[in-house]
């Protein structure tokens, strides 16, 4: 507890929420240990092919952690970006007598486009079909590979040229490990860059709930297919120096079976963390050296490894590490006596610098509804329901069950197909955009069964709701550009404060699943709210709560609202907390409007009476 | 004429091995919505025991392929049991994509250490695969005849479980709707099992008739599971008709384009076929699109 006297503070000091920085220890780690690697490649280059091959895989494994780790796509193709690097690397060496200059740009870019190729039936398909498609495409890739004799030599192969870099011929051996390190440290820097910005965070949302990231506003298409872009491109470099290791190129060598162990490889390390592609390198290059009788078995040691640490320890050797550091911490101390430390309250927070310029004295959130239909089969879940709403009011949406509430607000947000009608938004007709974009016109909702993301600390489901307002780039992220840090800064205080409206800034570094239902909706609520909507739709944001607890939550949600001058919209059950919150309130039974009015007026209409609240 | 008659026949044989997995696999994906990567080695190692039991150990040919389907069922078994039912709980499907992936890594290096990587061929007793009828101009081979014969009695099987007995009825209602199955009182773990043994008795049977017709490598039935795979998802992965029509589609398809198409472009047309399709009609080519999405 700090003193409850000073108030010269801001909610994400007095929570003590970190701050993000240019240098993080995992980098000064990493470096070390890239750094020592750099000093022994000299002392110990009988290894030398060892520890280019796990440079290697750590790199091919940096770049799944982008598409499978972060955005979740399952892909079992990312040996063709591979390839893509190293036959790209053979013909520059051989035919034009290029080095590495030269390479390493080309194969990044062709691979790109490749990915976001590649990338594509993810639109479509589930992550199931979409692990077969890519699957089908790593077989068909080799073959097309032999029959492309021009470029890849055909059966037989292509040599890879000098290594070169600006002329300059190195020697392979240590100096080719030396280079690979620093490319290594460069790719592991690029992939940190994401997991920290705004890029890594949607892709981390898209993966949970791909329903909620659209709702909260983002491109999901584009960063889907983006993932593989970028996936593909850094494992197009690590072809590149597996092009100047082996010396030369077999389009056999990059089937199906490199694809799988790839992935296996960083499944085993742990699939969400960059030390887990080094660990995954490490096992699958480093456990054929100690034996041969090792090698003839390698294959049943690798699916065995993964049978039973997909059984006991689903985020690889890194998760069972951090599991174990967890336990010796907590045999320490009493966890919990840290975990819920409670946060003083400031008086208020939307009085705070970050909060205050939110607030508007010029309502908005006018929504004109017409002729809303949405049917499923033969069923007329909505049935033309016309209404609209004034600028700033709170509207309640009441009705019995299968009245067409929910499903009325998913036409709004363009989250169910087949919608008819016309959706105003303050003016603007948003009936034909897809869901981000309705969402960016500002729409915010919540959803019924809490959309939440798992894996995802509350802190974080604020900042998903603030990525409109990062409008840094995605190539400045890649570096970590000073206005990177600024914008993730000031994102990160408007955060705090948020959450400490929500009452909620004492668990923000809690992973969602683990908190208890209130306060999960809350969340829920606190992520539409970070948008800045100019009107909110809350669907059943009290259901399952204690009426006081809803209240107070109602309250809370009110007064933000009233703050940035926002419309509310709420579907609820409980009669009274409508009737209580709301301005007016609308009527829904079978998919029809039976009533609209002041709450007086419709808790005393007979139909209304009869349809909902029975006899 | 005759030419293109014989091109349709070859394209026919063909698409029966891709309809039988694709069947095999929608089986799977439609009752329990787990996608089996392991099938094509699992239906591999079957072939395999058969024709290895029947050529170097003089078991009887119809004997071996008796014993290679008991272990095939009884492998499958235990490997569902072992690896996919623990994790079924969880309820989430990457894991068991996952874990289907290792079992694969697993069953394909058992086989590549127990027969060696090099390619064989293998008789049918009888030589029934080197009897050849000419019917005018047709050459009709006797071994690619008793491949049509297995598929369709097959098939006929398949259907009558589906249609006519209480796992079939199960299964079909796991497919329409999982939650109202359970709390209809059907047990997901036996229809599930069932259903996995099935599906593998399948791919055994496939793999058992297509290797005299492929040469027998360790990993020979990878390239059929990929296309088994093209044939679902032509069907639209969650239609038992829909998969064999695709298999057989497929099959066509790809005899026609390698009688007039470049050789790079005949190798491609799987996968030129599944993007076409997953952009066009994501759904299939004979299903009608249904569901939404529940939010």
């Amino acid at each position: 507890m700090s003193d409850l006297t000073d108030n010269s503070t801001t909610a994400l000091e007095r929570a003590k929420i970190p701050l993000p920085k240019f240098l993080k220890k995992n980098h000064y780690f990493g470096f070390l240990g890239i750094l020592l690697v750099y000093l022994l490649a000299g002392t110990y280059s009988e290894y030398s092919q060892t520890i280019m091959n796990t440079i290697i895989f750590a790199i091919i494994g940096a770049s799944l952690i982008v598409v499978f780790g972060m955005a979740g796509q399952l892909t079992l193709g990312h040996t063709i970006f591979v390839a893509a690097g190293v036959f790209l690397s053979a013909n520059i060496t051989t035919v034009w007598t290029r080095g590495l200059e030269t390479e390493i740009p080309i194969a990044f870019g062709v691979a790109f486009l490749l990915g976001l190729i590649v990338g594509f039936p993810s639109l479509r398909v589930n992550e199931l079909y979409l692990a077969l498609a890519t699957f089908a495409v790593a077989f068909v890739g080799v073959q097309v590979l032999f029959e492309w004799k021009q470029f890849s030599g055909g059966g037989s192969g292509k040599p890879v040229g000098k290594l070169e870099l600006f002329g300059y011929e190195f020697s392979r051996g240590p100096t080719l490990v030396r280079i690979a390190l620093i490319l290594m440290l460069i790719t592991f820097w690029v992939v940190g860059n994401y997991q920290d910005g705004r890029t890594g965070r949607s892709w981390n949302a898209l993966r949970t709930s791909e329903t909620a990231a659209r709702a909260a506003g983002l491109p999901v298409a584009w960063l889907k297919i983006l993932c593989f872009g970028i996936g593909g491109g850094l494992a197009a470099i690590g072809g590149v120096l597996y092009a100047h290791t082996l010396r030369y190129a077999i389009p056999e060598n990059y089937g199906v079976a490199l694809s799988i162990i790839v992935v296996l490889a960083l499944i085993i390390g742990g699939k969400h963390r960059l030390m887990g592609a080094v660990l995954g390198a490490v096992f699958v290059k480093w456990l054929p050296e100690l034996s041969r009788d090792v090698q003839e078995y390698e294959g049943l040691i690798y699916g065995g490894t993964l049978i039973i640490l997909t059984l006991i320890a689903p985020d690889g050797l890194v998760g069972m590490f951090e599991w174990l550091g967890e336990r010796i911490k907590n045999l320490k101390g009493d966890p919990q006596a840290e975990r819920f430390s409670s946060v003083a309250k400031e008086t208020s927070p939307l009085e705070s610098q970050f909060l205050a310029p939110l607030s508007s004295s010029d309502p908005k959130g006018s929504l004109i509804v017409r002729d809303a239909a949405v049917a499923f089969g033969g069923v007329k879940a909505v049935d033309g329901v016309s209404f609209e709403i004034p600028a700033g009011g709170v509207t309640g949406l009441i009705g019995s069950n299968g009245a067409g509430k929910t499903t009325l607000f998913n036409a709004i947000t363009g989250h169910v197909k087949g919608a008819t009608g016309q959706f105003i938004l303050d003016g603007e007709e948003i009936s034909q955009k897809p869901i981000h974009n309705r969402a960016l016109s500002g729409l915010g909702r919540t959803f019924q069964n809490l959309n939440l993301h798992d894996d995802l600390n509350v802190l974080e489901h604020a900042l998903l709701g603030l990525d409109r307002n990062m409008k840094y780039g995605r190539i400045a992220e890649s570096f970590r550009m000073p206005w990177v840090l600024r914008e993730e800064k000031k994102a990160h205080y408007v955060a705090a404060e948020l959450l400490d409206h929500m009452d909620l800034l004492e668990y923000w570094n809690e992973k969602v699943e683990d908190l208890p239902y209130g306060l999960q909706k809350r969340v829920d609520v606190v992520r539409a709210l970070a948008t800045n909507p100019s009107i909110l739709l809350l669907d059943e944001p009290a259901a399952g709560l204690p009426t006081a607890e809803a209240l107070e939550m109602m309250k809370k949600v009110q007064e933000y609202a009233n703050h940035i001058s926002a419309g509310v919209l709420i579907i609820e059950h409980n009669v009274e907390l409508v009737a209580d919150v709301s301005d007016r309130i609308i009527v829904l039974d079978a998919g029809k409007t039976i009533a609209d009015g002041t709450p007086e007026e419709v808790t005393r209409n007979e139909q209304v009476i009869a349809a909902y609240l029975g006899t | 004429m005759v030419e293109y008659i014989q091109i349709a026949w070859q394209g026919l044989v063909s698409g029966f091995a891709y309809a039988l997995i694709g069947l095999a696999l929608v089986m799977v994906y439609k009752t329990a919505r787990i996608l089996n990567f392991a099938a094509g080695t699992m239906a591999g190692i079957s072939g395999f025991l058969a024709h290895w039991w029947a050529a170097e150990q003089d078991m009887p040919f119809g004997v071996a392929i008796l014993f290679a389907m008991i272990m095939t069922g009884a492998g499958t078994y235990v490997v569902e049991r072992l690896t996919v039912r623990p994790l079924v709980k969880l309820g989430d499907f990457l894991p068991i994509v996952i874990m289907t992936l290792g079992v694969e890594e697993f069953l394909a290096n058992v086989s590549l250490l127990w027969w060696g990587g090099t390619a064989r061929r293998y008789r049918v007793p009888g030589d029934i695969d080197r009897i050849n009828w000419l019917i005018g101009d047709f050459r009709l081979n006797a071994w690619h005849l008793v491949v049509a014969i297995t598929t369709f009695v097959t098939l006929s099987i398949v259907g009558y479980i589906i249609n006519q007995t209480e796992l079939g009825l199960g299964m079909k209602a796991f497919a329409e709707d999982q939650d109202a199955a359970k709390l209809m009182g059907i047990k997901e773990s036996t229809v599930s099992i069932w259903t996995w043994v099935l599906s593998a008795l399948v791919g055994g049977v496939t793999g058992i008739v297509f290797a005299p017709v492929l040469f027998l490598q360790q990993d020979y039935m990878n390239i059929i599971f990929i296309k088994g795979f093209v044939a679902a998802i032509l069907g639209g992965f969650l239609s038992l008709s829909g998969g064999v029509a695709g298999g057989l589609l497929l099959g066509e398809l790809e005899a026609f384009t390698i009688k007039w198409a470049p050789r790079e472009f005949a190798a491609a047309l799987p996968v030129v076929i599944v993007f076409i399709v997953l952009l066009i009609r994501p759904h299939g080519l004979f299903t009608r699109e249904k569901g939404h999405e529940r939010v």
